[in-house]
C-alpha cells in the first residue's frame, strides 16, 4: 500500500511517501518557514523526484497533533484535501506517537516532549514491547513537575524525544538522574518516514476515515472558549 | 474556459463558503455555513474558534456546492480561493484545502483578494458592467472607494482612516446589546425611527479630492450618547438612535461616493460588501444616482455578505487572464488590492 505522509504539527515540515518494507523519498524542512508555503511544494517535489503519480497514491496518513493549532490545521487540511479529491482513504496519527515510532527497534520507556506554551508540554509515554508502541501514559497537556511526579515511581530509563525535549533537558536530567536518556537531534523532530510508519498501524487497526471525517487532535480548548468556562459557575 | 466552470472557496472571517460559477457570471450552486451561533456566545468571532469551525465543515461544504451544481471534479475548468485579507487562520484552511484540491486534480489555482471578490459579487447579478467603474467597498472591516479601469486593475481613490463603517454598526449594536452581527439589527430598527432626532457628526474630512473616511468620532459620539443616557437613567428610543446613527454613516457614505463618481465621470457605480446590503444605503444611493443617469449596481444583500460565487467569479477572470497562483500561496492577513 503506497502511503503519503504528511506531519505539520511542530516547526519541521515533513512529507515522505513508502510501502510497509520501504522508504522511497523523504522530505524534511525544520526551519522557521511557514508551512503553508513549504507544504505542496514539497510534495510536489516529493512525487516527482520519487517518479510516483497521484494516482500511485493508496492512502494519506497525517499527524494530526497535538502541536501548533495552525500547523495542525494546515496538515489535516492539506490531507483532506488530497484524500477528498483522489478519491482515497486517509487515516490520522498523533503527533507524540510519530515522535516515539523512531524508537521501536529497542524495548524501553519513550516520551515524546512538545512545546505547549503556558509553562507546559504535550506528552505521552509509550513502551516498547516486541515493536510495538503500549500507550501507558495517554497524551496530555501537563506541567514538567506532574509528568516528572507520573514518571519517578516507575524508575526505570526514559528516553525523552521530540521538539521540546533541548528546553527541559537541564531540568529532566537534574531530577530523574540515570533514569534520564536524551534522543539524538535528527530522531527528534516530527518526520514524515515515522508518519508512514504510525500510519501502517493505524490503516491496519481499522482507522482509516473519510475525509471530512478526519480531525485534528487539539489537546485544548481555544483560550476564549477555556476562560469562558471558567467563568460559568461550577456544577450547573 | 469561456464557460469554465470554477469552484471558490472562502474562509476569511467567520462563514465557510462554498461555490460553483460558470462564465465568471452564472451561479451554478452557492453553498455558505455561518458560524454566527458559535460566536454570538463569545459577543464577536473568536479567531481560534473559527479556524476550528471552518476545518470541521470545509469539505463537506465543498462537496454541497458540487452536488447542487450537478458537477464532479473533473468538469471543473479551475478552483478560486479568497488568500485575504481576513483572519489568517481562518484563510489558512481554504487556501490549503484549494492548494491541495487544486493539485490532486491538476487544477488551475486563482488567488483572489476577498476585496475584489465583494466587487465581483456584482458581475453575479445579470447587470451588463463595463469599465471603468467606481466601487464602494463597505463591510465590517473595509470602507474603500476604488476606481476599477480593467479586470484586477484598481486605483483606491479612498480609504477609511480608522474604523470601517460595518466595524461602528457592530460596536453600536454590542453598546445596545443588539448582539452580533450589528448591520441587520440596525438596519431594522431604524426603519421606525426618525433619522433626523439625534444630530450624529458626519467626518467629511476637508480637501477637494478627499475620498478618505473616518468613523472613529461617529462611534466615540454614538458610544457617549448611550453612556451618558444610561448614567442618568433616561430610557433610550432604540429606534430614533439607530436611524439617527445609520443616518450619518449613509450621509457620509453617499456624499464621497458622490463625489468621486462626479470628479471620475464615472457611468456605472457599484457597491459591495456586508454594509451594501443596508436598505437605507441602497435607498440613499438610487436618490442620488437615477436623476443624474449614473446607473447604480447592487448585489442581492446573500451576495453582500461573505460568500464564494463572489470569489470564483473574479477567480474566473484572473484564470482567464493567465493569473494562476503557485503551490507556496499563502494566507495573507492584509494584502494590497
Ligand atoms: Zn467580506
Amino acid at each position: 500500500m503506497l502511503l503519503l505522509g504528511i506531519d505539520t504539527t511542530t516547526l519541521s515540515c515533513s512529507v515522505a511517501i513508502g510501502e510497509e518494507q520501504q522508504l522511497f523519498g523523504e522530505y524534511t524542512l525544520n526551519i522557521r518557514k511557514t508551512h503553508s508555503q513549504r507544504l505542496m511544494p514539497l510534495i510536489d517535489s516529493l512525487l516527482r523526484d520519487t517518479g510516483f503519480t497521484l494516482e500511485d497514491l493508496e492512502g494519506i496518513v497525517v499527524s494530526r497533533g497535538p502541536g501548533s493549532f495552525a500547523g495542525t490545521r494546515i496538515g489535516v487540511a492539506t490531507a483532506r484535501g488530497i484524500s477528498q479529491g483522489l478519491g482515497i482513504p486517509v487515516v490520522g496519527v498523533l503527533s507524540l506517537e510519530v515522535l516515539a515510532s523512531a524508537f521501536t527497534a529497542m524495548p524501553g520507556l519513550v516520551c515524546p516532549l512538545l512545546d505547549a506554551r503556558r509553562q507546559q508540554v504535550y506528552t505521552a509515554l509509550y513502551r516498547v514491547t516486541e515493536g510495538k508502541l503500549i500507550e501507558i501514559m495517554p497524551p496530555a497537556a501537563l506541567h514538567l513537575e506532574e509528568l516528572i511526579k507520573n514518571i519517578m515511581p516507575l524508575q526505570e530509563k526514559v528516553l525523552f524525544t521530540g521538539e521540546g525535549v533541548n528546553t527541559y533537558a537541564l531540568y529532566l536530567h537534574n531530577e530523574l538522574g540515570s533514569f534520564f536518556a536524551k534522543a539524538p537531534p535528527e530522531l527528534s523532530i516530527n518526520r514524515g518516514a515515522f508518519v508512514l510508519k504510525a500510519g501502517y498501524q493505524a490503516f491496519s487497526r481499522g482507522e482509516a476515515v473519510k475525509y471530512h471525517q478526519l480531525q485534528p487532535f487539539y489537546l485544548r480548548l481555544p483560550e476564549a472558549e477555556r476562560r469562558l468556562r471558567e467563568q460559568q459557575p461550577k456544577g450547573g | 474556459m469561456m464557460k469554465g466552470k470554477i469552484l471558490g472557496i472562502e474562509t476569511s472571517c467567520d462563514d465557510t463558503a462554498a461555490a460553483v460559477v460558470a462564465g465568471g457570471k452564472t451561479i451554478l450552486s452557492n453553498v455558505i455555513s455561518s458560524q454566527v451561533d458559535i460566536h454570538t456566545r463569545f459577543g464577536g468571532v473568536v479567531p481560534e474558534v473559527a479556524s476550528r469551525s471552518h476545518l470541521e465543515v470545509i469539505n463537506a461544504i465543498i462537496d454541497e456546492a458540487l452536488l447542487r451544481a450537478e458537477l464532479d471534479f473533473s468538469q471543473l475548468s479551475g478552483i478560486a480561493v479568497s488568500y485575504g485579507p481576513g483572519l489568517v487562520g481562518s484563510l489558512l484552511v481554504g487556501v490549503s484545502t484549494a492548494k491541495a484540491l487544486a493539485f490532486v486534480r491538476r487544477l488551475p489555482l486563482a488567488a483572489v483578494n476577498h476585496l475584489e471578490g465583494h466587487i465581483y459579487a456584482n458581475f453575479l447579478t445579470g447587470a451588463t458592467i463595463g469599465f471603468p467603474f467606481l466601487c464602494l467597498v463597505v463591510s465590517g472591516g473595509h470602507t474603500m472607494l476604488i476606481w476599477v479601469t480593467g479586470h484586477s486593475q484598481m486605483e483606491i481613490l479612498g480609504r477609511t482612516r480608522d474604523d470601517a463603517a460595518g466595524e461602528v454598526f457592530d460596536k453600536v449594536a454590542r453598546a445596545l446589546n443588539l448582539g452580533y452581527p450589528g448591520g441587520p439589527v440596525i438596519d431594522r430598527l431604524s426603519a421606525k425611527g426618525n433619522p433626523a432626532s439625534i444630530n450624529f457628526p458626519r467626518a467629511l474630512l476637508k480637501g477637494e479630492e478627499n475620498y478618505d473616511f473616518s468613523f472613529s468620532g461617529l462611534k466615540t459620539a454614538v458610544l457617549n450618547y448611550i453612556h451618558e443616557r444610561k448614567a442618568q437613567q433616561i430610557e433610550l428610543n432604540l429606534f430614533d438612535l439607530a436611524a439617527s446613527f445609520q443616518a450619518a454613516v449613509v450621509d457620509v457614505l453617499v456624499q464621497k461616493t458622490y463625489m468621486a463618481a462626479l470628479a471620475k465621470g464615472a457611468r456605472q457605480v457599484l457597491l459591495a460588501g456586508g454594509v451594501a446590503a443596508n436598505a437605507e444605503l441602497r435607498r440613499r444611493m438610487r436618490e442620488v444616482f437615477v436623476p443624474k443617469a449614473i446607473e447604480l449596481i447592487y448585489p442581492p444583500p446573500e451576495l453582500c455578505t461573505d460568500n464564494a460565487a463572489m470569489i470564483a467569479s473574479a477567480g474566473y477572470y484572473h484564470l482567464r487572464a493567465g493569473k494562476i497562483a503557485g503551490w507556496d500561496l499563502n494566507a495573507a492577513p492584509s494584502p494590497e488590492l
